[in-house]
């Protein structure tokens, strides 16, 4: 933790003190990770860094009201993906986010040869297409799996079995294995 | 493939198998399957280059996306001073509001600005112990405090709270525990206990700047707000279970007087609070709580108190009726002379308003009588043997030796090792020698650690001319006999570089402000000479030896005979 951190520590008293550099703390080691999370699931930037923000304040005021959370990192997830969901109900149109030209060029441009340049952006797309054309439940599993997180902790960052888990990513990935031997 | 041919796994056992999340035995029976099948080989490496597709198109996405390194968006700063927590929790919210807008203030500062400490956390404890003298103006003086102690433990999240009184003269300290009841008083002294910290005087700074010396390793922090030091230690995470994990104590920057502790334990958090503090005449005091020794006759006025020490620079503290650092500090110089520091499980330290306690367990009658006669000859020290007082601290492990030279063995070198000795009896007293030298040289670097350690530089400017004499002394009689075997194992081992044609250049050691600052290093150096040497002369299942190895050795002696005697030169030692 850094100096930073500690110095909020002081600026509250007893719990509180502990709560807030608590909350300092997942701040730090987790914004990045809930961040990428959120832009997976397509939420644009702008509206992924306001979403990374409501999750973190969520923690602090759930720890705040005594909550006990177990597992830091499950819990924010959980969050974060009700707040996409929340988020994106009340958007009137879908927001989409794909590989822009450029970035795609760029990504392309690593390749060695103009074929494979082609190919890679070509499949980038699809996949990423693919992607988005997966149900909600089976983006966030594939997202979650994504950041490294396990079926169990899957399981309980959405409420729901293990063994629901599995399925909707065996979907996922059988629809998108299908778009990369297309 | 249909989902549900038998012959072969389904599209969902595949990602488990794939994902590991299968159970063991189900996970064996599926790689048995799929080592002597190709459909599901195939249909294994098809689900591979799927999940690798999903991984590229997902860090593509980021690549593209401008997300900026430093997600400290202004905006949150206010959105956490406005955070709300429902009224049911028994929170206030005018209270929370306040500190709420405070923490939001600060976290601004901390997003927009690097907060840098200007003091250390040893500077601060150093000046709290040094004033706590102050606080006696005269042997007639008692201090009165009140605590409030909250314990919460951590498992249940229970809380139990409690008050008592502490009177704490020049010479004697009582205290009403009664109040404290059972859920508290036990645990807290426990872990005053394990921690050597001083319970009958649970806020003062000495013990707790002793505790801060001996961790191997600490996160520290200084911040200076509203009139109020705060010195937050996080201790090492490998902490034994009894240690205290952080500690944060607050002081009155106009005097430096503690006013709260928090520990943080594995399975507890203590608050010691004072909710008032003063000065009484011994006189006013009933007579009960102060039995064990006469109050000194009447006295004049007590002089004005002297000033304040400096934020940094700090004078020698006002002389004292009873000062427990020299008494400690006499106490180690006497088992010094006697030999008992040196891998001895005698152990020295001060409770501030109490007593100095040398306690010693296991060790052999005859020098029990010897310590008891030290405990004897010094005033205000008890001596306990087999650890009577308090649990036995469970010093925090060392830290492994550094990893061996990883370079291409020569097998050659074994033999020519062989060559060298001739025999097995010239092989085995080379090996005793060196081990010998080894060992003396360890045992003045685990001496000289605990020196270090128990009196960091800061703590050794407050001490007096005779104690700071003796601190000198003991630990340039130990970087002498250090050095004397470090010397003494280079030179054992020279003319075997030399046969072994083994060639090294020994580097030097940049020199240290204090003699504390280099100890760390120098042992460090000692471990890895210690299993370098046990590696290459007493180890028969070893894999052959590596010239690096032999090097490093060569290099690690002779760099420590060099850097011991340097050490001990800059050490001053009053005859």
């Amino acid at each position: 933790m850094d100096a930073g951190v500690r110095a909020l520590g002081i600026a509250a008293f007893g719990e509180q003190a502990r709560i807030l550099d608590e909350a300092c703390s997942a701040y730090s080691e987790e914004r990045e990770l809930i961040l990428r999370y959120l832009l997976s699931l397509d939420a644009p930037l702008a509206d992924a860094q306001e979403l990374t923000q409501e999750v973190f304040l969520a923690y602090y005021a759930a720890l705040l009201g005594g909550a006990g959370i177990s597992v830091r990192r499950a819990w924010l997830f959980a969050v974060a993906s009700r707040k996409f969901l929340n988020w994106r109900k009340s958007q009137s149109r879908r927001a989409t986010l794909a590989i822009d030209n450029d970035a795609a060029q760029s990504v392309a441009d690593s390749a060695q040869t103009p074929e494979a340049r082609l190919l890679a952006l070509e499949k980038d797309r699809a996949v990423h297409d693919a992607i988005q054309s997966l149900s909600t439940q089976q983006r966030i599993c594939l997202h979650l799996r994504g950041e490294g997180l396990h079926y169990r902790e899957i399981a309980d960052v959405l409420g729901i079995s293990v063994p629901a888990v599995a399925e909707f990513l065996r979907r996922a990935i059988v629809r998108i294995r299908k778009v990369v031997h297309a | 493939m249909p989902k549900t041919d038998p012959r072969h796994l389904s599209d969902e056992q595949l990602l488990l198998y794939f994902d590991n999340e299968l159970a063991a035995a189900a996970r064996d029976a599926a790689r048995r399957h799929i080592d002597g099948c190709w459909t599901c080989r195939t249909r294994l490496d098809d689900l591979s280059g799927a999940v690798s597709a999903i991984v590229h198109a997902r860090e593509s996405l980021f690549d593209s996306l401008d997300v900026p390194s430093n997600l400290a968006w202004p905006g949150l700063a206010r959105r956490i001073a406005e955070t709300r927590v429902p009224p049911s929790r028994g929170f206030r919210p005018a209270r929370f509001r306040a500190i709420a807008v405070a923490a939001g203030l600060l976290l601004a500062g901390w997003i927009f600005t690097v907060t840098r400490p200007t003091l250390t956390a040893g500077q601060v404890l150093a000046n709290a112990s040094a004033a706590a003298w102050r606080e006696i103006p005269n042997p007639r003086a008692v201090v009165h405090q009140r605590f409030h102690v909250e314990r919460r433990r951590v498992a249940s999240g229970r809380s139990f709270a409690g008050d008592y009184e502490l009177w704490r003269g020049p010479s004697n300290t009582r205290f009403q525990l009664a109040s404290l009841g059972p859920e508290i008083g036990p645990s807290l002294r426990r872990a005053y206990g394990a921690n050597r910290l001083d319970w009958n005087d649970p806020l003062a700074a000495a013990p707790i700047a002793q505790w801060h010396g001996r961790l191997s390793s600490a996160s520290d922090s200084v911040v200076e707000d509203a009139g109020r030091v705060t010195v937050t230690t996080q201790a090492p995470a490998d902490a034994p279970a009894s240690a205290i994990r952080r500690a944060e104590l607050v002081l009155r920057r106009a005097d430096w007087h503690p006013l709260e502790l928090r520990l943080t334990l594995a399975e507890d958090e203590f608050a010691i609070r004072e909710v008032s503090s003063e000065v009484v005449d011994s006189a006013a005091v009933d007579a009960s709580l102060l039995p064990a020794e006469p109050i000194a006759p009447a006295l004049p006025a007590a002089p004005p108190a002297a000033p304040l020490p400096a934020l940094v620079e700090f004078t020698p503290p006002v002389a004292a009726s009873f000062n427990p650092l020299a008494t400690q500090m006499a106490v180690l110089w006497s088992i010094h002379q006697l030999g008992a520091d040196l891998a001895e499980p005698v152990q020295v330290f001060c409770c501030f308003a109490g007593d100095v306690v040398l306690e010693a367990a296991g060790v052999p009658d005859s020098r029990l009588e010897q310590l008891r006669a030290i405990a004897t000859a010094n005033p205000h020290t008890r001596f306990d043997s087999d650890g009577a007082i308090s649990p036995p601290q469970q010093s925090s492990p060392d830290a492994a030796p550094p990893p061996l030279p990883d370079s291409p063995a020569d097998p050659s070198l074994d033999s020519r090792l062989s060559d060298f000795f001739g025999s097995f009896e010239a092989r085995e007293n080379f090996t005793r020698a060196i081990l010998a030298q080894s060992d003396a040289l360890l045992t003045r670097a685990y001496a000289l650690r605990k020196l270090a350690a128990d009196w960091p530089a800061a703590l050794e400017t407050t001490l007096d001319p005779a104690s700071r004499a003796h601190l000198d002394a003991m630990a340039a009689d130990h970087s002498a006999a250090a050095a004397n075997a470090a010397r003494e194992a280079a030179q054992l081992l020279d003319p075997l570089a030399a046969a072994l044609t083994v060639s090294y250049t020994p580097q030097s050691s940049p020199s240290a402000e204090h003699w504390q600052d280099a100890i760390p290093s120098l042992f460090s150096r000692a471990r890895e000479a210690d299993s370098l040497i046990r590696l290459v002369f007493t180890r028969n299942d070893r894999p052959p030896m590596s010239r690096a190895a032999l090097e490093r050795l060569c290099s690690l002696t002779r760099e420590m005979a060099g850097a011991l005697a340097d050490l001990r030169q800059s050490i001053p030692v009053q005859p």
